[in-house]
């Protein structure tokens, strides 16, 4: 179905660009907004990432899976973004300034704050293969492939983000107790 | 618990993201305005030579049985007579269904039969038509204060042919603006060499687009459309339907 697609898109068929967009632009925005952690820089990324696609799918080799290829798009607007601009919104005006930070008192939710926090204040090394994994569930071979990096690279990155947020989590957990 | 832990960060990642499909429609919406909703000739779709419908082959093919058969009639008394009857092919008036920013709109057009001989429909709620001796220009009524001229204009060079008037075009606009794309011929909206020149991106950029047409004579109809970059999808749609009308008719 997926080939089906991406060959009335070759072929100039301009629903098909539209589908694409429905099919895959609501990860792509998520995905964006966790990398670059500012919704407009966001934005952004994902219009040009559809209009590169757009210009550059006669390049792109059907009988390969599409969404490494979108996303190696995508994480190099990315870095783009991030060269063009240096002034994100730090993190706290992020969180205060986003309204799905409002229920406090829900317990799960205010973790699930807590972890997107420690996620966001990952390095980028580790912080992007975690995003591409657990967001997009690609595998450690595919966010190789997306991002360049040899797959065992991505392996050991993996384990350590993933340590580093769940120490984070222990953190918040021991400090909430303390709290009560 | 590493399944659970690893659950946790999906969720997490999706709460913290939740917000960002708010935009979706938004980002569809700045996509289509640079690309989807261009006009065809100007697009990435123009550059692949579709298959022509029949229509469009026997629409192609009446064309020159028109211009040849009018060229012919000229020539005699009897002849006039018979181009008005010809003429009578292209009604004063029509509507036509237009894409306009993601919409279908009902325009009514309106013939003008030019003096160097062509028709072409020409929406005259949203344009003027200047005539001149040398050019038909269909203006914009209301032009933005500050930005590129929109307009489209029809002139014919008698004795150049499309590729030796495309080279010339392609040099001087080289000279003048930082980006050329000379795409070749095309097939929509109409046949002919296609050359797109542009000052850059922003949505104030000026972009001018040529459409090199052969007269069937010996020279090339200079079709030049001129707009801003964010009127790509209103103004160069607009101009893209008016030009699918374009017909030749030598007298």
């Amino acid at each position: 179905m997926e080939n089906n697609l991406l060959r009335r898109l070759k072929d100039g068929d301009d629903k098909a660009f539209e589908e694409l967009y429905d099919k895959y632009g609501e990860y792509a925005l998520r995905v964006a907004t966790a990398i670059t952690k500012n919704h407009a820089t966001a934005a952004d990324v994902v219009q040009e990432t559809f209009i590169r696609v757009y210009h550059y799918i006669d390049n792109f080799d059907i009988n390969k899976p599409f969404e490494p290829w979108f996303y190696r798009i995508l994480v190099n607007e990315c870095n783009r973004s991030f060269k063009k601009h240096h002034d994100n919104l730090p993190i706290s005006d992020y969180l205060e300034n986003s309204s799905m930070f409002a229920k406090e008192d829900d317990h799960e939710f205010v973790e699930y704050q807590y972890l997107y926090e420690a996620i966001e204040n990952l390095k980028d090394i580790y912080r992007i293969p975690i995003i591409l994994k657990y967001l997009k569930g690609f595998k450690e071979a595919e966010i190789a492939e997306i991002l360049g990096i040899n797959q065992n690279t991505i392996k050991s990155r993996l384990l350590k983000g993933r340590q580093y947020l769940k120490l984070a989590l222990n953190h918040y957990k021991e400090r909430s107790l303390g709290n009560e | 618990m590493n399944d659970r832990f690893d659950d946790k960060i999906k969720k997490a990642l999706e709460y913290g993201t939740d917000n960002a499909l708010s935009q979706k429609e938004e980002v569809w919406n700045a996509i289509k305005a640079k690309t989807y909703f261009l006009p065809k000739g100007v697009s990435r779709m123009s550059r692949k030579r579709k298959k022509q419908k029949p229509i469009f082959k026997i629409l192609a093919a009446s064309t020159v049985a028109a211009a040849l058969l009018l060229t012919f009639l000229v020539e005699t008394e009897p002849g006039k007579a018979a181009i008005d009857k010809i003429k009578e092919m292209f009604e004063p008036q029509k509507n036509i269904v237009q894409d306009l920013e993601g919409n279908k709109e009902e325009t009514v057009v309106e013939l003008n039969h030019s003096k160097i001989g062509y028709v072409i429909y020409v929406d005259k709620e949203m344009y003027d038509l200047v005539k001149s001796d040398e050019a038909d220009r269909i203006v914009a009524k209301h032009q933005g204060e500050g930005l590129p001229e929109v307009f489209m204009e029809i002139t014919q060079i008698v004795d150049k042919a499309p590729s030796a008037v495309a080279a010339d075009i392609e040099n001087q606009l080289k000279t003048e603006f930082p980006i050329v794309e000379n795409r070749g011929q095309v097939s929509d909206p109409i046949d002919g060499r296609l050359i797109r020149a542009t000052t850059g991106n922003e949505w104030n950029d000026k972009v001018v687009v040529y459409y090199l047409v052969d007269n069937t004579q010996g020279g090339t109809f200079v079709i030049k459309q001129q707009y801003f970059f964010e009127a790509s999808e209103g103004h160069g749609s607009r101009f893209y339907h008016m030009l699918k009308e374009f017909e030749i008719v030598k007298e």
